[in-house]
């Protein structure tokens, strides 16, 4: 019988399907400006990028547009000019404020774009963050399809969001840095030694932490679909590891590291309900596998036009959002069901990845 | 034995002309009268009362009674009641009458190429009348089936004419002798000479084909089913069972797609495109009863059970005025009648599914018959032994059942009742379980009313049900299900009248109402974050009022004309919104709605569809035919996948979207070489289309209130020319069809968003240019066959990626105009060894097995090609596109199927 089983499953593994890098010949096409714009009510966050697509194909990088200029107006009959910091790369010199409307006009290559008037949301206010411990299960295909389970612990962490009338749209930026610290060897023959905060003191040790860039799927989160949740509950923000496992690259392995924790610097964005739609098609296009019953494709629409030539095409957006900015730790310790949470008051600037040997931490460190 | 040896060496004898004794046996008159007496006492009576030898196998004749009077009437009439409906026949020899089994007659035929003439009248009125009527039917000889749209040629007058729905036939024809050529797919051919001295009936038996004989005369109806019909394509339940398919499922959709003009996406596909048509431009009848979702298992399979149905006819063009609603096709599956003689039961067993079928006589009568068929997957149990956890978290099973009852009141009083019923339910490693049911029903009676009036009545029911359920296995609180669907109710009656060999009149009407709930969030759990929700349900009222002729307006020149007037009324009740004419239709310039009650008239639309259609007949047996036809349709499938899903949903024609309308020309040259068993034919087309549904860009079709703020209606047109040669007979048979076709769309709107591709032509999703379909089947020896199949066509138009760019720190495309690209080339070659069953028919068990391979030399045919952004760390830092193929190696199935 169960020969008879592993027939008829292997008649339905040869029915899988398959799915394998396709080559188009794709036509040379003319290649279109794209304005990428963020003006919130921290100065320091606003930006604006000039720049041009490449073909498909083409192995160049995007070039950025020289000789543009570029203005932001409000509905109040304010207007500025923005200075251009590099080639085709724009700050500001003033913070928006929420509930003002603003638009965009970009001079570039003979033509001007001109968005609508877009209206910042209330600044976000983020104080119900939590974790929880968790476990995951990955599989991991080996070339007929056959998994390999692997057990990831780590942590999750959540966010109660509220619902106004004004603010309904959420976006996040969590870029976050991995602690590990590495106690001295012991002496020959004697046990591996714990971490320092178990030892007593701070003995000589080095201290590690490692950058992980937010990539990937923009996190957003708004009322579901079809929903009418007065809070967002439990909005899942991010799954982190609770071992240095694999995280640490080849070069950086050392042996008797220890997680101390996560550092998470959090970006929120306030949206309208019209960059949370954008950034739902952006999503689609990130998430894209063509899968049985897929939408044909996800073309992102700018919400600014060519005025001067209305069949001139650009790509895009002019993202008028409200900002906060919040830093905490978070830990949760394998094999257990405590976790440490804490914002963090100061928050530090963190170099780039490294690691520092030393009794002391570095200053932007924190403990569990 | 010995019996068997002397009607051998009777009919050598024949063979050298020793027949002419037979007319004056004939001649002779006979009296008597039986009351419920072995028959053999009839035959006594023949050889004492009027010296006639008459030759027999007692056995033959056990429990075979007479009870008949005969005051002076002609021998052979008598022996044609006598034996007319039995397993028994007659044949004269001199002054001597041969009995024997009917399968005996059949071997005789093919022997010796010998006929006998069949006198319809009494001989005493011979040149009496100039003309009669011929009325009759013609059955399966094997079962007792009635074949619908068997074939009827007077070879000496050169008409032609087929069987109706119940098998039946009525023409007027010259009295004297004629010859006629009766032809069935998958039957022997029968010559038949007949003597028509007045009106009267006849019974004529076809007999499937044997496979005896080094060359058997097999002839395939491309004729039509009036005087002028082109654009039509024709599968039997039989051809349907020869073809190699996918996993031994015999699958009527994937047979029709090897005709000329009709394609498919691909293997996941639901449903077919008919010269370049969308899917929901397709009307399929059951019966009569229209079918919303025509697809199993993602498409692999058709919902129909390949063994309840009869026949299919595919109208692609020349569209008779009693059908209307759908602009590309209708396509009109007749299911089979159960057995009037005795209980059969039969079915098959496959690798993933299993299907049954039990017909048998209602009663004692012989007249009625009952049929109940089913198929069941096991699909799901296979899933679940998987090693591969995708495939172990995956659900994928279906079932139908499909049944009828066949009441004969008389012979020309006929009442069917049909009922369908399936489920499907999957989902693919994901949160989405898809389940969607289908429950048809339809009741069709056909009343002779006196000998030239057929009245056709139908009604039916038809209701398609989809269910989306949105699970989270860790908050049951936003789990949801998602529900759409559309119910039909209908009735349709067509009467028809025959005033002579040379006309057909027929008209009536259809009036039928819709109910269609676009969309609907239900919370699953009690405890939910979910707001119930729910775009209100669509009404509508249909109607139609149609006539149409056939009439011989020469020996040569054949017309075939008709009128249908369609109206279409949406109901409330409804909210309408106005939109701001100075932008395109959203939902900030909505500036003011109107409010509709329960069965208000919202908006009603209307059209006259003429219909016109010529056959000139040529010297040499060839004919050339034109036809136009216009329709009206007046719902929508709503989708922008690439291919059609269980979860698109329908649309009417309300406010705002204008009915689609098609205009449609065909031009074809037909000929049939006899000798060599070819048929041949050209046609080519040209369509052209108003109000076709598109999209703008980033349109949100579900759960939308306002769904005319996404849609654009868009023009096009379709032209083709479709080649098709059929080899219908000897061993090895087959066809060829090629199809040379495009289909274009068009958005020339007011408002930018309203606009694709700048408002120039564009090609349609299923727009392939070349397709080429090749069958063949070779009968090895007599239980084995070979069939091979190979298809060619062009790759699909699709859309892809041209640029690149950053933005947010994450690398974007933007995609090429619509439909800009194609896929490649998409062909496959499946072939099949089959065993066929025992042809003793006293056998009990007859079992068959089939062996086949779909896509013998594993081509990877794309399903899609589409850009992923994994594909980045793929190929060196470059964008990747990918390509699907949902079957890429060749895939071996093997099937019995059994009968008893």
């Amino acid at each position: 019988m169960k020969k008879y089983i592993a027939i008829l499953a292997g008649f339905c593994t040869l029915l899988s399907a398959c799915e394998e890098v396709y080559n188009a010949n794709l036509s040379e096409v003319e290649n279109l400006l794209v304005i990428e714009a963020l003006l919130t009510n921290d100065a320091s966050k606003n930006y604006v990028k000039i720049a041009k697509t490449q073909n498909f194909y083409s192995r160049k990088g995007q070039q950025r547009v020289a000789g543009t200029t570029v203005t932001i107006s409000d509905k109040s009959g304010n207007s500025y000019s923005l200075p251009e910091n590099s080639t085709g790369y724009f700050i500001t010199e003033f913070s928006a404020v929420p509930g003002e409307s603003y638009r965009i006009r970009v001079e570039a290559e003979g033509e001007v774009y001109e968005s609508g008037y877009e209206t910042i949301p209330p600044v976000v206010s983020v104080d119900s963050i939590y974790v929880q411990p968790e476990t995951t299960i990955a599989y991991i295909y080996n070339d007929l399809g056959e998994p390999t389970a692997t057990e990831i612990t780590g942590m999750t962490v959540f966010a109660d969001l509220s619902l106004t009338e004004d603010l309904r749209y959420y976006r996040f930026s969590l870029p976050r840095t991995m602690e590990y610290v590495v106690p001295p060897p012991p002496p020959t023959g004697s046990p591996k030694p714990g971490p320092p905060w178990e030892q007593g003191g701070s003995p000589e040790s080095i201290w590690g932490w490692m950058n992980f860039r937010q990539s990937g799927v923009f996190p957003i989160h708004g009322p579901a679909t079809y929903g009418s949740e007065s809070v967002l509950k439990k909005r899942k923000l991010l799954f982190l590891r609770n071992t240095v496992g694999t995280l640490l690259s080849a070069s950086r392995v050392i042996d008797g590291a220890y997680m101390v924790g996560w550092i998470v610097d959090m970006s929120v964005f306030g949206m309208n309900e019209k960059s949370y739609k954008f950034y739902e098609s952006v999503n689609d296009q990130l998430k894209a596998e063509g899968k049985l019953f897929d939408a044909v494709y996800a073309q992102l629409t700018p919400n600014f036009t060519c005025i001067t030539n209305p069949g001139k095409k650009a790509l895009g957006y002019f993202e008028v959002s409200s900002y906060a900015y919040r830093r905490f730790f978070v830990m949760a310790l394998a094999g257990s069901d405590h976790t440490y949470f804490h914002y963090v008051e100061h928050p530090w600037p963190i170099p780039v990845s490294g690691e520092i040997e030393g009794s002391n931490p570095p200053v932007f460190w924190e403990n569990r | 034995m010995a019996l068997r040896h002397l009607f051998v060496n009777l009919i050598c004898f024949g063979l050298l002309g020793f027949v002419s004794a037979q007319d004056e046996i004939k001649e002779i008159r006979i009296s008597g009268s039986y009351q419920s007496v072995p028959v053999q006492e009839f035959l006594n009576d023949l050889t004492q009362n009027y010296h006639l030898n008459v030759y027999y196998k007692q056995g033959w004749l056990d429990g075979m009674s007479i009870q008949a009077t005969f005051n002076d009437i002609p021998l052979i009439q008598a022996l044609n009641r006598v034996f007319g409906q039995r397993k028994v026949t007659y044949r004269f020899f001199q002054n001597s009458i041969v009995l024997y089994p009917r399968e005996l007659r059949g071997e005789t035929i093919r022997t010796d190429g010998e006929q006998t003439v069949i006198y319809v009248g009494d001989p005493i009125n011979r040149g009496r009348y100039k003309k009669a009527t011929l009325q009759g039917m013609i059955t399966d000889g094997k079962v007792g089936d009635r074949l619908v749209g068997a074939v009827i040629q007077i070879t000496d007058l050169g008409k032609t004419i087929s069987t109706d729905g119940q098998g039946g036939f009525e023409m007027e024809l010259p009295t004297g002798r004629h010859q006629l050529q009766l032809s069935y797919m998958g039957f022997e051919m029968r010559a038949q000479e007949i003597d028509l001295i007045e009106s009267g009936e006849i019974l004529f038996e076809l007999f499937e084909e044997t496979h005896e004989l080094d060359e058997i005369a097999v002839k395939a109806d491309n004729l039509g089913s009036s005087r002028t019909q082109m654009s039509m394509a024709r599968v039997n339940a039989k051809t349907i069972k020869e073809l190699p398919v996918l996993m031994g499922e015999a699958d009527v959709i994937k047979s029709m797609v090897m005709m000329p003009g009709v394609q498919s996406v691909g293997e996941l596909s639901s449903g077919f495109n008919v010269r370049g048509g969308n899917t929901d431009q397709n009307l399929v009848l059951l019966d009569g009863a229209p079918i919303y979702n025509t697809s199993h298992l993602f498409g692999f399979f058709s919902m129909l059970n390949p063994d309840g149905i009869s026949d299919v006819i595919l109208y692609k063009g020349g569209l008779p005025a009693s059908y209307g609603d759908r602009v590309a096709s209708v396509m009109d599956v007749q299911l089979k009648a159960g057995n009037t003689n005795k209980l059969e039961f039969y079915g098959g067993l496959g690798l993933i599914n299993s299907r049954f079928t039990l017909e048998g006589p209602l009663v004692n009568d012989k007249k009625s018959s009952f049929l109940l068929g089913g198929r069941s997957t096991y699909s799901d149990w296979i899933l679940r032994q998987m090693r591969n956890v995708k495939f172990r978290n995956s659900v994928a099973h279906f079932y139908d059942l499909n049944g009828n009852v066949n009441l004969q009141l008389s012979d020309k009083n006929n009442l069917k009742l049909m009922g369908y019923a399936s489920s499907d339910e999957f989902n693919l490693n994901s949160n989405s379980v898809y389940q969607y049911d289908n429950l048809i029903g339809a009741l069709n009676w056909r009343l002779g009313i006196g000998p030239k009036v057929v009245s056709d009545f139908n009604a039916s029911y038809s209701r398609y049900k989809f269910n989306l359920s949105e699970e989270y296995e860790n908050n049951s609180a936003l789990e949801y299900k998602m529900k759409t669907g559309i119910e039909y109710l209908g009735t349709k009656y067509n009467l028809i009248f025959l005033p002579n060999g040379r006309m057909k009149l027929n008209a009536g009407f259809q009036l039928n109402w819709q109910n269609l709930n676009p969309g609907e969030i239900v919370p699953s759990e009690k405890v939910t974050s979910i707001e119930y929700e729910k775009v209100s349900d669509e009404q509508a009222l249909g109607s139609a009022a149609f006539a149409g002729a056939e009439v011989d307006l020469s020996d040569r020149l054949s017309m075939t004309a008709g009128l249908r007037y369609s109206r279409f009324s949406a109901l409330g009740e409804a909210t309408i919104y106005l939109y701001d004419p100075n932008y395109s239709p959203s939902a900030e310039h909505i500036i003011d709605s109107l409010q509709f009650g329960k069965n208000d008239v919202i908006k009603t639309w209307q059209g006259l569809e003429p219909r016109l259609s010529f056959k000139l007949s040529l010297n040499d047996g060839s004919s050339f035919r034109w036809a136009y036809q216009r329709v009206h349709q007046y719902l929508s499938q709503i989708s922008n996948t690439s291919v059609i899903s269980p979860a698109d949903f329908w649309k009417i024609s309300d406010y705002h979207t204008s009915p689609l309308i098609s205009d449609q020309v065909a031009v074809g040259y037909f000929k049939d070489f006899t000798r060599k068993g070819l048929e041949t034919s050209v046609e080519a087309y040209y369509k052209r289309l108003q109000n076709l549904v598109e999209y703008k860009n980033g349109a949100q079709l579900v759960m939308n209130h306002h769904l005319e703020t996404d849609i654009i209606q868009a023009d096009g047109y379709a032209y083709g020319l479709e080649l098709y040669v059929k080899k219908a007979t000897g061993r090895l048979n087959g066809w060829l069809s090629y199809t040379y076709s495009r289909t274009m769309r068009k958005t020339d709107n007011e408002f930018d968003e309203e606009i694709i591709n700048n408002g120039k032509y564009y090609p349609s999703v299923y727009d392939k240019p070349h397709d080429l379909s090749v069958i063949a089947n070779y009968q090895i020896a007599r239980r084995w066959r070979l069939s091979g199949n190979f298809v060619l066509s062009s790759g699909r138009p699709t859309t892809l990626p041209e640029l690149r760019y950053s933005y947010g720190g994450e690398q974007m495309v933007y995609y090429s105009d619509r439909n800009k690209y194609r896929m490649p080339t998409y062909h496959r070659f499946d072939v099949s060894l089959t065993f066929d069953e025992n042809l003793k028919r006293k056998r009990m068990w007859k079992g068959s097995w089939t062996i086949s391979i779909y896509n013998l030399y594993a081509r990877k045919n794309p399903y899609s090609i589409y850009y992923q952004r994994q594909a980045e760390d793929l190929s060196g830092g470059l964008f990747g596109l990918y390509k699907f193929s949902v079957i890429g190696i060749p895939v071996p199935s093997i099937t019995y199927n059994f009968r008893f």
